[in-house]
């Protein structure tokens, strides 16, 4: 898949030379590349080495893992370089400049220290998968910049893994900002921000998924979090009658108004 | 709701719309779903994507095209405001089978639904008009008029549709917007006298 291309590229990014060019000259099937990389990377690990790899390998998985999201030192890996416009192709994924884009805020630290406390803790043989999945993100970039969300970030991760939201959102259903949430400093997290941002004027949460270009499911989770933390707020239709059929003074008023127009 | 602040007027001083509705609109493919919604909408139809997933992998053919990571669930939808605090919503359906899914979300709480046809491909229009049967949500027929002309006699389409003479069927041209406006308003009636009629008996 693409994500996963991209970050071979990242990690295939010779030391001095940026890794375009070399990649193009020594390319070798992404299956049997990921393989050796894995495979090499767990011998190392096993071994406990700590060294600089030798193969060049500058951009070598994140030892802790959990910690680049949170920590802003995990982009200060020594012999990293950054490669031109590869910042740009990671971070320039649908709907990254509506999460602020390359100078974007911090994700909430105390929001994802549950998640990475979690992980730490166990350190069994998931973590090289995760290693794989998630941080080479945060380890490719170049070391003066602070770790921010990416474009390839997969969707559900932007929601913890969550995929039913906490409150049964219809998609038609109207959220508007509220007072608080227009008080955008106060919005930390970088997917709220952008929700609290769109809904200034009032939209339905399709229109919210629509713009943002994410999955339905992923934004019904988000207006759940942030209509719980009372930035915003969602009208809840109240026009049905039995079951889940309109009441027929609603369609009155929908028939009178689709006249009108 | 005990969650947040749900519907609470007293802090929100501005004044936007409150409350929505929604129609669902129907059809095979290349029907004119995408067309009707922009003829009647205020906004530029939007769409929603969904990642491609393994799920997708060998669905939808990439090999011309390595970078696309999301795939249109092609549930395309318009917006019409109504009145001061109304809203409607126009929901294209989405044509990919693997996306049924979404017919549900769509049809929950929706006014009704247009299963438009085009009358070349008339079979096209069969798994809409079961799938709203089956959830007994209230829907017309619309008979999509590409050169504007009616090729067939409004009667025999209901009789090779096999729907119930209860069913409004019309002909619209789905890029005209007063076309498209009546359809929706015949929706609207045919649901308001759909439930005046199972409320009454």
């Amino acid at each position: 898949m693409d994500d996963g291309r991209l970050r071979g590229d990242g990690r295939l990014g010779d030391d001095s030379t940026g890794g375009w060019g070399e990649r193009d000259r020594g390319r070798e099937d992404w299956k049997s590349f990921r393989e050796r990389v894995d495979r090499e990377w767990r011998a190392r690990h096993a071994r406990g080495d700590t060294e600089e790899p030798v193969s060049g390998d500058a951009e070598e998985p994140v030892r802790e893992p959990p910690n680049s999201l949170t920590d802003s030192n995990a982009g200060q890996q020594p012999g990293i370089t950054a490669v031109p416009g590869y910042r740009d192709r990671l971070l320039g994924g649908p709907g990254s400049e509506l999460f602020g884009g390359a100078s974007g805020p911090l994700y909430d630290s105390a929001e994802f220290a549950a998640f990475s406390t979690a992980r730490d803790g166990s350190p069994g043989p998931s973590s090289d998968e995760l290693a794989a999945a998630l941080p080479a993100q945060a380890a490719s970039e170049p070391p003066v910049t602070e770790v921010e969300t990416s474009g390839l970030v997969r969707p559900y991760f932007r929601t913890r893994g969550r995929t039913k939201p906490t409150y049964d959102l219809a998609i038609e259903a109207l959220v508007s900002t509220s007072d608080q949430g227009r008080v955008l400093d106060r919005v930390r997290v970088p997917e709220h921000r952008s929700i609290c941002d769109l809904c200034l004027d009032t939209r339905s949460v399709a229109e919210v998924a629509a713009l943002l270009r994410l999955p339905l499911g992923v934004v019904r989770v988000l207006i759940g979090d942030v209509a719980g933390l009372g930035l915003v707020l969602v009208h809840t239709t109240s026009n049905t009658s039995s079951g889940d059929r309109p009441s027929i003074e609603f369609m009155e008023r929908v028939l009178s108004g689709l006249r009108r127009i | 709701m005990g969650f947040g602040e749900f519907d609470s007027d007293a802090n929100t001083p501005h004044t936007g719309p409150t409350s929505s509705a929604k129609i669902v609109v129907a059809g095979g493919f290349g029907s004119g779903k995408t067309t009707l919604v922009g003829a009647i909408s205020e906004i530029d139809p939007l769409t929603t994507e969904a990642m491609m997933t393994e799920a997708s992998v060998g669905h939808d053919d990439v090999t011309a095209t390595p970078n696309k990571t999301t795939t249109t669930v092609a549930m395309d939808f318009g917006r019409i405001s109504l009145d001061s605090d109304l809203v409607l919503y126009v929901f294209g359906t989405p044509g990919q089978h693997r996306f049924w899914f979404m017919w549900d979300d769509l049809a929950v709480g929706a006014i009704g639904a247009v299963v438009l046809v085009d009358t070349r491909r008339l079979a096209d229009a069969f798994p809409s008009i079961d799938f709203f049967e089956n959830r007994k949500l209230p829907y017309v027929v619309a008979i999509n008029c590409f050169d504007r002309l009616l090729h067939h006699q409004i009667e025999d389409v209901r009789h090779a549709l096999t729907i119930s003479p209860s069913v409004p069927i019309m002909a619209c041209d789905a890029r005209e917007r007063d076309s498209a406006k009546q359809v929706l308003i015949s929706v609207v009636q045919h649901a308001i006298a759909h439930d005046t009629a199972l409320r009454a008996g």
